[in-house]
């Protein structure tokens, strides 16, 4: 069993009173629907063969019969009422738990080696996430509440003609067991089909709409949207076919009841013409099995629908369970922090040539080392590896006198979060005002921050304000003087910013950082200051690795 | 598209009208479906009828008819029928719903082609594409099924009291009389029930954007250390939207609930009516004096079909609910005017393009001005470098020229004749045009270039080699066949930038207009690709290039310094290439 679903019932374990409240319910709810219709159909038969005879419609009791039948119509509906809302409640108990739970794990990776699909993520964890409500509330409930009606419906009708299960038994157990998983069989491989084809949709969407500027300069808008409406209609198509199996198990499964409608009926007027049973008790009989094939129907989905949260919730588990590898870097406890990297190599999966390729060096602190390799040369690959978001194919990284957390990284794409821009800075850590006033001088944001509506309870994001290239770099590096860690890595923390103010910003932060180890990736060497020092990821000169001064 | 667009969609006042007008494209279909739906009631009455007269005759007159085969082919052959007619019905229903949505998707995308560029930022591209999707086929439950059942809810009670008519008088009166009750109750619980589930709908997309955006962002959180606390935040966030959900469905339930109490207490109160009526307690309700068995049986059986379609039409309450919300978002986009048509006036651009003139020209964003009056003209051969700091005017500049943004004032002369650029396919199709952050599909490389042209695989790497890509290109996987993901996979900023570039030169130009083309190359790769710039101005190419580099003036002909607005622009024309003494301005 997939991980997810086990932790989905464990989930459900622990809402187990609501959950089992539900399920009570449903049944009274469904028992007492059936009951209703048959205590009817037994009542106005009995009075009406009493009331052939003066005396019988005399001494017939009808106060507790018609009594029984209010009494069962008020406690179908308040049942229903009470198990709608248990078992929903029950449900959504379930689903946020686990989606915050998912979100969790997501996080919990890197997403380095195989980047996340962001809308096939989030959609999962909304959509699929759905799906997985049905293991309580479409499989699990409707499920037992069928198999409960149809046992008693067996037992029920046997007290009044003894035989008569041998010849219900085959049709109902071909209507319990075999039309629900005949309906799975049936739906959920078109369901599938159909989910991919809707995610391709939206893709197709997606792409049209975030090149609208592209396709409209080179004339291809009107192609994209008819390759978005033909996406549709494949799509649209895929849909039909799966409600069309649907529909044809349900009308199998209808006829399959119809058969037992009519043998029911059969061997109940066998019965009565031997004197089995009386006049009254077979319309009583027929309104129950009618009743019970209104169960039956509702539950014949539910192991499709039990199939279906299955797997979505083994989709979801699959995302979340992307292979993470164990973290290689070593820490060790000294005086002096220091990284020493040897014999460092790495390819990325697929690829066959080894992008950092056998790189022995030593970086300490204080100082900062400029990385100067064409682009595509694995500088980016090696501040990941620093930072541990990529295990190294070969080669060891000692790590002294830091941590794990020690070690913060100014990534390439700075992410804009929905928020405030306190939100956007301190993400969930606490600073006070002044902090990041001076945070944000540093980083030469004063102006900007200046002209903000709502000072730092001003919201940004999509939607809201957004910020510009250079802009984003400087609120990536304040976040990470925020962070304040003891080794800095900076991917390209000045593109975008012109090279006055970048040189201004770097200066600021060779005092701010004083005594930490900063390594920098930037294809602007020309900012780098005297002091610093230049890291060659040599890739062709095997296992060297020079250190040298520039200027 | 074989059935014609209905323009109508786009006009109407408000949702209701728009989900109307779009059901009527499939009018035939509904009136099939309302056929069908008789013909199954039809038949619930007839397996009615025929099993009262069986019970009659075997329980209450104790004959034997049963025993000929007459009864049961009949019995046989209703169940027969009742069970397959959903089939036709579900056909119908799909194709019905399928050609609505395919009509109101095609609407969409027209609308969206005359809006084009203009949808933003009123739209985002992430709301777009779910509106198009998931939002669309969202409609599927209301067209499919909300629309007919709401015809049968009024016809099928009808045709059962119509039934009970041909016996009794009392019963169809009691069920006729409970039935306005019900829309009644469900008008003022509805209300409410609409209001709080239009509220739900916001807090769920509320919720969903908010997971989008997160998990977007997720490597900042990662690097701040911070999941654990978004993890709580994102669990409150989805806790209040449990809270406002239970609301709603206490409402809409309890809309159910009123019907299941009328559907269970008619049983209720027909059973005992006729036990009473059987009894001889009172003589009322019934057209003839003695009432036979049969005739119970068949109105207790008819007495829940009379709620059923009613009960059905109540579980579907969040069809409408759903398809009221897109038909709102539809019209929301639809209620944005497209812009106005091109003026009749401009002239056809006549080729060769031998000058292009600015002419005082003031860009700017939303009327707000941004940079100051340029004066400038380019000749063929010729390249113009703006230089200047952030957000001090270069890329609304470029964006003018390339027909994204109206000019404030000023003009543009193109072979000396004005020309208006804004939207103006013809001049789209002879210029290359880059932005900072350029777009790039989430397909092959192949396709992001040829954008569903044909080439060949020479030409593609002559246009990667210009772009200084190809190398790269040639290591990735699969290398002009390597899907390029949403995050840019195995490729970096640069080298995507770059990809982008070489589509530019792959449908050569004559016009360059490139923003920050070298920001994310290192020198030496920055310094070939100029080289194969200025290859492409001798070859009379003209350029418009922004870059913040201050080392590269030399190479152009013309240098543009826009610097903030309030310092004015300053223009120098070097008009020898390769002048070092081209002093810095600013």
């Amino acid at each position: 069993m997939p991980r997810l679903v086990k932790r989905y019932f464990c989930l459900l374990w622990q809402q187990r009173t609501m959950a089992t409240l539900g399920l009570l319910l449903a049944t009274i709810t469904a028992i007492s629907g059936i009951a209703l219709l048959a205590v009817s159909g037994w009542f106005i038969s009995a009075t009406a063969l009493a009331g052939l005879s003066i005396a019988g419609a005399h001494s017939f009791n009808y106060f507790a019969p018609g009594a029984i039948v209010r009494g069962l119509s008020i406690t179908r509906t308040l049942g229903r009422y009470g198990e709608r809302l248990t078992t929903h409640e029950a449900t959504l108990r379930v689903i946020s738990r686990l989606r915050a739970e998912l979100f969790g794990e997501l996080a919990k990776h890197s997403w380095q080696e195989q980047p996340l699909n962001n809308h096939d993520a989030s959609s999962r964890l909304m959509e699929d996430i759905k799906h997985a409500e049905a293991l309580y509330l479409s499989a699990l409930v409707p499920g037992f509440v069928m198999l409960l009606c149809s046992l008693l419906y067996l037992i029920t009708v046997s007290l009044f003609v003894p035989d008569i299960w041998i010849w219900l038994a085959p049709t109902l157990c071909i209507a319990v067991f075999f039309m629900p998983w005949l309906y799975m069989h049936l739906v959920l491989q078109p369901q599938d089909v159909l989910h991919q084809q809707r995610s391709q949709q939206w893709s197709s969407a997606s792409s049209l709409f975030n090149n609208v500027r592209t396709l409209i300069l080179f004339q291809r808008f009107t192609h994209s949207t008819q390759q978005l409406q033909q996406a549709a209609s494949t799509a649209d198509y895929s849909e039909q076919q799966a409600s069309r199996a649907q529909q044809h198990v349900m009308s199998l499964s209808q006829l399959i009841l119809a058969v037992q409608v009519l043998v029911m009926l059969w061997q109940g007027l066998l019965a009565l013409s031997y004197g089995y049973i009386e006049g009254a008790h077979l319309f009583m009989l027929l309104l129950l099995t009618l009743g019970v094939q209104e169960v039956i129907l509702t539950g014949v989905n539910s192991l499709a629908n039990f199939g279906l949260g299955y797997t979505a919730l083994k989709r979801i588990d699959y995302l979340a369970s992307n292979i993470s590898k164990k973290d290689q870097r070593q820490f060790v406890s000294a005086d002096a922090t220091v990284i020493k990297v040897t014999q460092l190599s790495y390819h990325y999966p697929q690829r066959q040539t080894l992008i950092i390729d056998k790189v022995n060096t030593e970086l300490s602190a204080p100082h900062w080392y400029w990385i100067t390799a064409p682009s595509g040369h694995g500088k980016t690959t090696f501040l990941h590896l620093l930072m541990g978001h990529l295990q190294p194919s070969d080669g060891t990284l000692l790590i002294e006198k830091s941590s794990a957390e020690q070690i913060g990284l100014m990534p390439q794409k700075i992410d804009l979060l929905r928020g405030t821009l306190r939100y956007n800075l301190c993400l969930h850590q606490q600073h006070s005002d002044e902090t990041l006033q001076e945070t944000l001088r540093l980083v030469e944001l004063e102006h900007w921050f200046q002209q903000l509506p709502d000072g730092f309870d001003s919201w940004l994001g999509e939607g809201e304000r957004m910020l510009s290239g250079g802009e984003l770099k400087r609120l990536g590096l304040a976040r990470l003087i925020l962070q304040d860690p003891q080794i800095l890595l900076l991917d390209e923390p000045t593109a975008g910013i012109d090279q006055l103010s970048a040189a201004r910003i770097l200066s600021k932060l060779h005092h701010h950082w004083k005594g930490k180890l900063v390594i920098i990736n930037s294809h602007d060497s020309s900012l780098s200051c005297s002091t610093d020092k230049a890291l060659t990821l040599n890739q062709l000169a095997e296992g060297v690795s020079e250190v040298q001064k520039i200027i | 598209m074989k059935q014609s667009l209905n323009p109508d969609l786009r006009h109407c006042a408000d949702a209701k009208t728009l989900l109307r007008e779009a059901g009527k494209i499939a009018r035939k279909e509904n009136d099939w479906l309302t056929v069908i739906g008789v013909l199954q009631t039809l038949c619930t009455i007839s397996f009615a009828a025929l099993v009262a007269l069986l019970i009659n005759s075997s329980v209450y007159e104790q004959q034997d008819q049963w025993r000929q085969p007459i009864w049961w082919i009949g019995l046989a052959s209703i169940l027969c029928i009742k069970a397959c007619l959903p089939i036709l019905q579900a056909r119908l229903a799909d194709s019905a719903s399928i050609k609505i949505r395919d009509n109101l998707r095609a609407v969409m995308l027209q609308h969206c082609q005359q809006l084009n560029i203009h949808l933003f930022p009123d739209f985002t591209a992430a709301e777009l594409s779910s509106l198009i999707s998931t939002e669309i086929n969202s409609m599927r439950d209301y067209f499919a099924e909300f629309r007919p059942q709401q015809r049968l809810a009024m016809l099928t009670p009808l045709l059962v009291i119509l039934a009970c008519c041909t016996i009794n008088w009392l019963v169809p009166l009691i069920l006729a009389l409970t039935a306005p009750i019900v829309p009644l109750f469900m008008i003022i619980v509805g209300h409410k029930a609409t209001a709080a589930s239009q509220q739900n709908l916001t807090q769920l997309n509320r919720l969903g954007s908010l997971l989008a955006d997160r998990i977007q962002g997720l490597s900042a959180l990662q690097l701040a250390g911070s999941t654990a606390h978004e993890q709580a935040s994102l669990y409150k966030q989805s806790e209040s939207y449990r809270r406002s959900t239970m609301q709603v469905l206490r409402l809409a339930f309890l809309s159910g609930t009123v019907l299941e109490f009328f559907s269970a207490i008619s049983v209720a109160l027909v059973a005992v009516y006729l036990g009473l009526l059987f009894l001889g307690k009172y003589q009322i309700g019934n057209w003839s004096e003695i009432i036979t068995l049969g005739e119970g049986v068949f109105l207790l059986m008819l007495a829940p079909e009379f709620y059923l379609p009613l009960r059905r039409l109540g579980a579907l309450y969040h069809a409408r609910a759903d398809a009221l919300s897109v038909a709102d978002h539809l019209l929301r986009l639809f209620q944005k005017k497209t812009a106005e048509t091109q003026p009749k006036d401009n002239p056809p651009l006549v080729e060769p393009i031998t000058s292009i003139t600015l002419s005082s020209l003031q860009t700017g964003r939303n009327g707000r001005k941004i940079g100051k009056p340029i004066n400038i003209t380019l000749g063929p051969g010729e390249s113009i470098l703006l230089q200047g700091p952030s957000g001090a005017g270069k890329s609304t500049l470029l964006e003018t020229l390339a027909g994204f943004l109206p000019p404030v004032s000023g003009q543009v002369l193109i072979n000396s004749h004005v020309h208006l650029l804004e939207s103006n396919t013809d001049w789209q199709s002879k210029i290359g045009y880059m932005t900072q952050h350029p777009e790039l599909l989430f397909d092959t490389i192949r396709s992001n270039l040829c954008l569903g042209r044909d080439f060949t695989d020479d030409q593609l790497f002559a246009a990667l080699n210009s772009a200084q890509v190809a190398q790269v290109v040639r290591e990735l996987p699969g290398t002009l066949d390597y899907r390029i993901s949403e995050t840019g996979g195995y490729l970096s900023g640069g080298q995507a930038q770059r990809i982008a570039l070489a589509r530019v030169f792959l449908h050569q130009p004559n016009i360059l207009l490139l923003d920050e083309p070298t920001a994310n190359l290192d020198d030496q790769t920055a310094e070939l690709f100029l080289e194969s710039l200025q290859q492409f101005t001798r070859e009379g190419g003209m350029l418009l290039i922004a870059s913040h580099r201050l080392n590269d003036q030399h190479r152009f002909d013309h240098v543009i310094v826009i610097d903030s607005a309030e310092k004015g622009v300053v223009e120098k024309n070097t008009s020898i290439k390769g002048d070092d003494t081209h002093a810095k301005i600013s």
